[in-house]
């Protein structure tokens, strides 16, 4: 046993006691902050992965029904394969953002530090919006298409490679109601901006109009066949 | 007393700074917590027993975190790492539940 005085024995203890209160304040934060993949766990990384051939899985049976679709015009009558390219070209040009979308839907701004708003944050708006059913998102002057992306910079947001400061303001086309629900519901996107701190105003609207649009690249690495 | 000024100046100070953990630390964290809060409330009941001595108190705290830690590390090489931790933490919360029982039955008796 070693011989300390009283004093030093009960400074180490509650040096021992801060180290604990440290660690408890530092946890409870650090569980609070939004998940990222750099930080899970092999099995949880498994199961995104899983998650995501499964989505592959589904994708090429869609492409495959697609590729029938295209098959059966290319060999059906001129009329028809015209009035069908034109609807096709016109739902292709909503989901890839190369036309204006007109319609009901809701308007959202956002409002808050990085903390309550970054890329975490939108993307998790995106992802809850598509989930809603949504058609077209646009943030502000930037339209979200298949391939844009998030990531928090020190300017703000970047989207797409434009920084983005708050306010942000985000255009959503769909069905109003199913929008709203979705970010109102309890523990969902609203409540989360809230709960860090940010501010958040959801308006439903008849007509929301998508002004932003992108222009088409031509494909350089995947060459579609057929 | 200096004891209880330690831990509360613990946590202001976690709660005012925000600093970066190591993400392989991370998994771990919780665990470590979960361990020292066993060791404190082993802590609690020996002080209340008179037979609270701050070497074995300083032991126990150490050794209970890097073991807990070790254990769920362990557990992650060999691909049982979240079960494992739902163990480590099930012990160490009937542990902590049977010196809560101990410490309630030691405050009433006076």
């Amino acid at each position: 046993m070693l011989k300390l005085s009283k004093t030093v024995r009960q400074i180490v203890v509650a040096l021992a006691l801060f180290t604990f209160g440290l660690m408890i304040t530092i946890t409870i934060k650090k569980s609070n902050e939004p998940q990222v993949l750099s930080n899970a766990r092999e099995n949880e990384l498994v199961q995104v992965l899983t998650e995501l051939n499964r989505q592959n899985e589904q994708l090429s049976i869609e492409i495959n029904d697609q590729e029938d679709v295209l098959d059966s015009l290319q060999s059906g009558s001129t009329q028809n394969a015209n009035q069908a390219a034109l609807d096709r070209a016109n739902a292709l040009g909503v989901l890839a953002g190369t036309k204006t979308v007109l319609g009901p839907g809701i308007t959202m701004v956002l409002k808050g530090d990085s903390a309550s708003i970054n890329a975490f944050t939108l993307i998790d708006a995106v992802q809850e919006l598509r989930d809603a059913g949504s058609v077209a998102i646009q943030i502000n002057n930037v339209r979200v298409v298949a391939n844009t992306w998030f990531i928090d910079t020190v300017g703000g947001v970047s989207i797409s490679g434009a920084v983005k400061n708050t306010p942000i303001n985000i255009k959503v086309i769909g069905e109003p109601q199913t929008l709203e629900t979705a970010m109102r519901i309890p523990g969902g996107f609203e409540q989360s901006v809230i709960a860090n701190g940010g501010e958040i105003e959801i308006k439903r609207s008849n007509i929301v109009e998508i002004d932003a649009t992108l222009t088409p690249e031509p494909p350089k690495i995947a060459q579609p066949t057929n | 007393m200096i004891a209880f000024v330690g831990l509360l100046l613990g946590v202001i100070v976690g709660i005012f700074i925000n600093p970066t953990v190591p993400g392989w630390i991370l998994p771990y964290l919780p665990i470590a917590v979960v361990a020292a809060l066993d060791a404190v409330f082993g802590g609690i009941r020996a002080n209340l027993e008179k037979v609270f001595d701050d070497q074995v108190f300083i032991i126990s705290f150490l050794s209970n975190i890097v073991l807990a830690a070790l254990i769920v590390f362990l557990g992650d090489q060999l691909g049982v790492g979240s079960q494992l931790s739902t163990g480590v933490v099930v012990v160490l919360a009937m542990r902590i539940f049977a010196n809560a029982a101990a410490i309630r039955r030691l405050i009433f008796k006076m």
